[in-house]
């Protein structure tokens, strides 16, 4: 019943793509529009499936942790929901809809991911690890810096864009569409600003969760390694805009830098440490 | 049903840029504060009843209605050229339209198709007030008004339903656009002018126009500066602060006269760490260059120099001149349902102009 409700999510999200992709490309004012209404039909549609699936899966006595994040189906799905809900704050303050068009595909391949999850779309059983609270705390709040890292980055693609189109001498009618680079320029750091805090936070309470569950903080074990790497590459990024005083480009590479980080340690690494591997099912 | 068909009759006479040299339009144009004694004169003409001037340094017409005989109209209207500037040539410069041309030949102007710059903006203004002075001086009436009304309709349509006023068409305006799209909005920007010359002073007067910040002018001899500074509002200063302002500046235009390139990739590059990394916009419009051409490969330098601008306005005049064929069909059509309204009108029926399509 709940995957009523993600399809219906997952094909308002193409259309939407598809129209931010449109309105890109013939810069008519009504894709757009209707590009937004559909981005936030699918958010609802996506947290209504949500709701339904936990409500189900919480009935069950085994599931009373139950959050709808548990494995690699969830995972995805749920990562895709945050990057949009947060693309759409973002599109509150700036109110430029070009930003979709680089946005939305993000979100787009993440369902894409969830769907065709080798271990299928139904309710798992969880591992007795995962059985705790601190999956309701820990992993909302990884995602959170990570779905704005996932905006960063295709602010980030579109600063590139930009900037090339300007440094070439030859713009092409697509620099007229996109924003200016010192805007898009403030805003990957805006992004990359509020979310590393949030990063940080994410890290702290993984540590804390893995006092509970292993009895240690911190293990050097590959998940954690590379959770540090991602906050070194992001502290490094804020530190070269702020002390060093790098800007644009430079900056724009390293906030893509850091996102595909971000994407090694959320899938890359569950096939390298046997305590995080929860995408892969195989986590105990 | 001729004497119908004269009535309901509209004029147009004139002359413009594709007829007359410059040299006649000056002596025709009628500035504003004359327009109402033109105005005056037009309707002591028997012949005319209605009427509108439209006077801009590219044209100068008259739209009338003929109080009887059409052909009597047309020659009233030429009469009142040639009582404004008697020179030889005068009748072979002056076009004439009636009817359903002059419809059609008042809604291509509108649109700006009939401007030297195709698609140009600026027209439409110009219609608006020669229709609001005209009609202030109560010389308009039931047709004349409908029709400038309709006019400008027609002008707004045809530039939101086609690419015909799309993009710069002038090397002040896409530099302009283009610090737009380096800056943002460029109100609190520094605008940095080497070189009092001439189109340094056009492109500097587009970029106040979008409302940028402060401006300085240094120039090789003061006094000119000087002098350009105070018709702009600026500061002026001598070319041994060039290291200073290029510090503070976000857009620089350079047009000096200078033979070897004033700013190179080594003056460029320490003021850059020092600015870390805040966009700097050279325009240079120089010939021979004033900046050199390495300066663009350091990061978030961004140069254009004049060829880049010319090339970037050719090609959206191009695009301009493709869409000119849409356009004229679209004013065509808007045309010959105005003049159907204008006849239907005339015989008392009542008959609705769409104002969406």
């Amino acid at each position: 019943m709940e995957l009523y409700f993600f399809w219906g999510a997952f094909a308002a999200y193409t259309v939407a793509m598809s129209l931010f992709i449109g309105y890109a490309i013939t810069r008519r004012e009504l894709l757009a529009q209707v590009a937004k209404k559909g981005l936030v039909f699918a958010v609802i549609c996506h947290g209504v499936s949500l709701i339904i699936r936990t409500t189900i899966a919480r009935a069950m006595p085994q599931h009373s942790w139950y959050v709808p994040w548990s494995n690699w189906f969830e995972s995805f799905s749920f990562f895709a929901a945050v990057i949009v809900v947060e693309y759409l704050i973002i599109q509150r303050k700036h109110e430029i809809p070009i930003l979709g068009a680089f946005v939305t595909p993000l979100a787009f391949i993440s369902m894409v991911v969830a769907i065709h999850s080798p271990f299928g779309t139904q309710i798992p059983n969880l591992p007795p690890a995962l059985q705790s609270y601190w999956m309701a705390i820990h992993v909302p709040v990884m995602f959170i810096s990570y779905a704005a890292f996932a905006n960063a980055f295709g602010i980030g693609i579109a600063y590139l864009l930009q900037e090339y189109q300007i440094k070439s001498r030859k713009p092409s009618h697509l620099m007229f569409r996109l924003p200016a680079l010192d805007d898009l320029d403030n805003m990957i750091y805006r992004v990359i600003w509020t979310a590393f805090p949030i990063l940080t936070l994410g890290v702290l309470l993984g540590a804390r969760w893995a006092y509970d569950a292993w009895g240690r903080y911190w293990g050097w074990d590959p998940k954690e390694t590379w959770a540090l790497v991602t906050w070194l590459t992001y502290l490094i990024y804020l530190q070269m805009r702020l002390i060093a005083g790098w800007r644009g480009r430079k900056t724009a590479y390293l906030s893509l830098l850091g996102f595909v980080v971000v994407i090694g340690t959320y899938i890359g690494v569950n096939y390298l440490s046997p305590l995080h591997a929860f995408l892969s099912n195989g986590g105990k | 049903m001729n004497s119908k068909e004269s009535i309901m009759g509209l004029v147009a006479v004139g002359l413009s840029h594709k007829t007359a040299p410059v040299e006649i339009r000056e002596r025709l144009t009628i500035p504003a504060d004359q327009l109402a004694e033109a105005l005056d004169r037009l309707s002591t003409m028997k012949e005319l009843s209605e009427s509108v001037i439209l006077s801009t340094c590219n044209r100068v017409e008259i739209y009338a209605r003929p109080r009887a005989d059409r052909s009597r109209a047309l020659a009233a209207a030429r009469r009142f050229f040639q009582g404004l500037y008697q020179y030889p040539g005068l009748n072979e410069a002056l076009y004439h339209f009636d009817a359903h041309s002059a419809v059609e030949h008042l809604f291509r102007v509108a649109a700006g198709l009939d401007s030297m710059v195709v698609g140009e903006t600026e027209i439409l203004g110009q219609v608006k007030s020669a229709y609001l002075t005209s009609q202030a001086h109560g010389s308009t009436g039931k047709i004349t008004n409908v029709l400038f009304q309709r006019a400008l309709f027609v002008g707004k349509q045809v530039r939101s339903k086609t690419f015909i006023s799309e993009g710069a068409s002038s090397v002040g305006s896409i530099a302009v656009q283009l610090a737009e799209k380096i800056f943002g909005p460029l109100n609190k920007h520094r605008i940095l002018l080497l070189g009092a010359g001439e189109m340094a002073e056009v492109t500097a007067r587009h970029l106040l126009s979008q409302k940028a910040g402060q401006i300085v002018i240094l120039n090789r001899t003061f006094d000119r500066a000087a002098a350009l500074a105070k018709q702009l509002n600026g500061v002026a200063g001598s070319m041994d602060r060039l290291e200073d302002e290029l510090l503070l500046a976000d857009i620089v235009i350079c047009s000096t006269s200078a033979d070897k390139p004033v700013l190179s990739k080594a003056l460029v590059e320490p003021v850059m760490k020092v600015r870390r990394g805040r966009s700097l916009y050279f325009v240079d419009i120089a010939v021979p260059r004033n900046v050199d051409p390495a300066v663009n490969g350091i990061d978030n330098v961004y140069l254009y120099n004049i060829d880049d601008l010319k090339s970037l306005v050719e090609e959206n005049m191009a695009r301009r001149k493709g869409e000119v064929a849409r356009a004229e069909a679209l004013v065509t059509g808007l045309a010959a349902e105005f003049y159907e309204w204008i006849r239907a009108t005339l015989e008392g029926k009542t008959k609705a102009l769409r104002h969406k399509s």
